[in-house]
């Protein structure tokens, strides 16, 4: 059991903080504006109003003496009163919400256009995730060896590639090689960016696995007269890919993400399609589906690389302030 | 007692220096090694031991002079490191068993990978090694679920897999409690009086004194004196030795 101060502060004491917590409902219901007020009148009541709210929250959040119940009441309660705010003086039209958003019947027919865009998404993300592992194994075992003259080559790629962002890259392969004899079609020029930028990242998370592995295990292996390649193949790696899987998973979703970008060089993918249906059937329903689809394939993926990551981290002590 | 074969010259080192950047760390070592012989080298700590050690076998490249193994000169570029290697087995102070390996895969990873060996063959090599040094049971744990005696056991069962003809140890006890260190170093008189040549930098004087034929004291990066144990711990020549002894012993 935690001993307890005989006194705290006054700013942490129930009864301030709920006689506070009076004043702003006070607040709410005599000082805040109609909900057509115009700028400064709207402003002038509704900004303090924000603010104190904030603060009164925080001021309870942070402290660790009140228990996590109240706490929690106190987090649900802010999130609350922001959305009501948000909800009232946003001036957003609510009631076009349904037909512009939600609007179901605009998406006769466009549903199966929309898998097919699934369908290429995935398609880009395994062959680009395939190559880009490939080119990170390689390239991480190439910079083990520690060649001075190799390394000038392989950093240089990794800056170059880590570097450029993966929309400027897209458009270059596809819009610029051209003019110098490399034509690519969309869809390759799209697989080409992906796995040469995301192969960069992928060389990167095999280089921490590779480093984390202690020297005396190449010691012990080379001792034995293991060839180097050897070593790397039946000692390391198989020690790294633990350290390696989770950071990897983290940059293949995010290369799964950045799929979308190939809309702008015309691959036919997810984003591409969805796009096509909004001008076509004058509606924004097509994106917000595809904002939904986006959501069901990538929020499994993310909870499945946090459980990964835990599991590596298992038993390592967490600091907590 | 083990018998003696007749005397052949199983190492030879000849002047062998080693920088670390501007760090002297052997300056001009000499000595022979016989086959069947047990060469025991002791000294402070940062005196060179375990790098002499692991320049035999090019752990770490010597900077001059040279290291002839049965008449080849190992610090020749040409010289095949990996071939060199498997008739050196290497025995680590933190045992650095492959940790993600069972015991008896440990063991047959290198005769089965550099020795071209068969899986079935080295299994049952390995088994009749880990039975030798008494961890037969132990075949399919897992080196983290061993203590440290028992690790290091393992660890020298996998340098004999590879059937080398002479074996390093780097302070092979040094990392380990002392109520396991016994049963490490039985398993090394065991494999003394087998007749196996072996050069051993340790602390353990006691069982150096009933075990090595001859007794290199390294300080400073030069062998300072040599002899058999007789000689170095009852009447040492030189007064770094007697300091040495008188902490130690």
């Amino acid at each position: 059991m935690r001993s307890r101060p005989q006194w705290s502060f006054w700013i942490r004491r129930y009864e301030f903080i709920f006689a506070t917590l009076g004043l702003l409902v006070a607040y709410a219901f005599f000082l805040l504006p109609a909900k057509d007020a115009s700028g400064l009148a709207k402003w002038t009541a509704l900004g303090p109003f924000i603010l104190l709210v904030l603060v009164w929250s925080a001021n309870v959040l942070a402290d660790g003496e009140k228990p996590d119940w109240f706490k929690g009441l106190v987090a649900l309660g802010l999130i609350g009163v922001l959305c009501w705010l948000f909800y009232q003086y946003s001036g957003t039209r609510w009631d076009r919400l349904g037909s512009s958003f939600f609007n179901w019947k605009k998406m006769q027919g466009a549903w199966y256009i929309l898998l097919e865009g699934v369908v290429v998404t995935l398609k880009l993300a395994a062959v680009s995730a395939a190559f880009s592992v490939l080119i990170g194994l390689v390239v991480a075992v190439l910079r083990s060896f520690r060649s001075p003259t190799l390394d000038i080559f392989l950093v240089a790629y990794l800056d170059l590639f880590r570097s450029i962002p993966m929309i400027v890259l897209m458009v270059v392969v596809y819009y610029a090689l051209p003019y110098i004899g490399i034509a690519l079609d969309s869809v390759t020029a799209t697989v080409v960016a992906l796995s040469l930028g995301y192969g960069a990242y992928a060389a990167e998370s095999f280089r921490a696995g590779i480093e984390s592995v202690h020297y005396g295990q190449v010691e012990a292996a080379r001792a034995l007269g293991l060839t180097r390649l050897q070593t790397m193949r039946l000692v390391i790696l198989p020690q790294a890919i633990k350290v390696v899987i989770p950071p990897l998973t983290g940059n293949l979703i995010a290369m799964l993400k950045d799929t979308a970008v190939a809309s702008i060089v015309a691959s036919p993918e997810l984003l591409k399609r969805a796009k096509e249906l909004y001008v076509g059937k004058a509606n924004p329903t097509p994106l917000v589906a595809a904002a939904l689809i986006y959501l069901l394939i990538l929020l499994p993926l993310s909870r499945l690389a946090n459980y990964l990551e835990g599991k590596v981290n298992k038993g390592k002590k967490v600091v907590s302030i | 007692m083990r018998e003696k074969c007749a005397p052949e010259v199983m190492i030879e080192v000849v002047d062998l220096h080693k920088y670390f950047k501007d760090l002297h760390v052997l300056r001009g070592i000499s000595t022979k090694v016989m086959r069947g012989e047990v060469v025991a080298v002791i000294g402070p700590s940062g005196g060179g031991k375990s790098t002499f050690l692991r320049c035999m076998n090019r752990l770490e490249e010597p900077s001059s002079g040279h290291v002839y193994i049965e008449g080849v000169d190992i610090t020749h570029p040409y010289v095949d490191v990996n071939k060199l290697r498997t008739e050196i087995g290497m025995v680590f102070q933190s045992f650095n068993l492959f940790p993600h390996l069972t015991c008896i895969e440990n063991i047959k990873l290198a005769p089965m990978h550099v020795r071209k060996v068969s899986e079935k063959e080295a299994t049952e090599r390995g088994m009749a090694l880990l039975e030798k040094v008494g961890l037969a049971d132990k075949a399919h744990a897992y080196p983290d679920q061993l203590s440290g005696g028992q690790q290091q056991r393992v660890a020298i069962a996998r340098a004999l897999a590879m059937q080398p003809q002479v074996m390093f140890f780097d302070e092979p006890t040094s990392a380990l409690d002392p109520e396991m260190i016994g049963e490490v170093l039985d398993v090394m008189r065991a494999m003394a009086e087998e007749g196996m040549t072996m050069v051993v930098v340790s602390h353990e004087m006691g069982f150096i004194r009933e075990v090595a034929d001859r007794v290199l004291f390294l300080a400073d990066g030069l062998i300072v004196e040599e002899g058999t144990p007789e000689e170095i711990f009852n009447h040492p020549k030189e007064q770094r030795t007697k300091d040495f002894l008188s902490k130690v012993l």
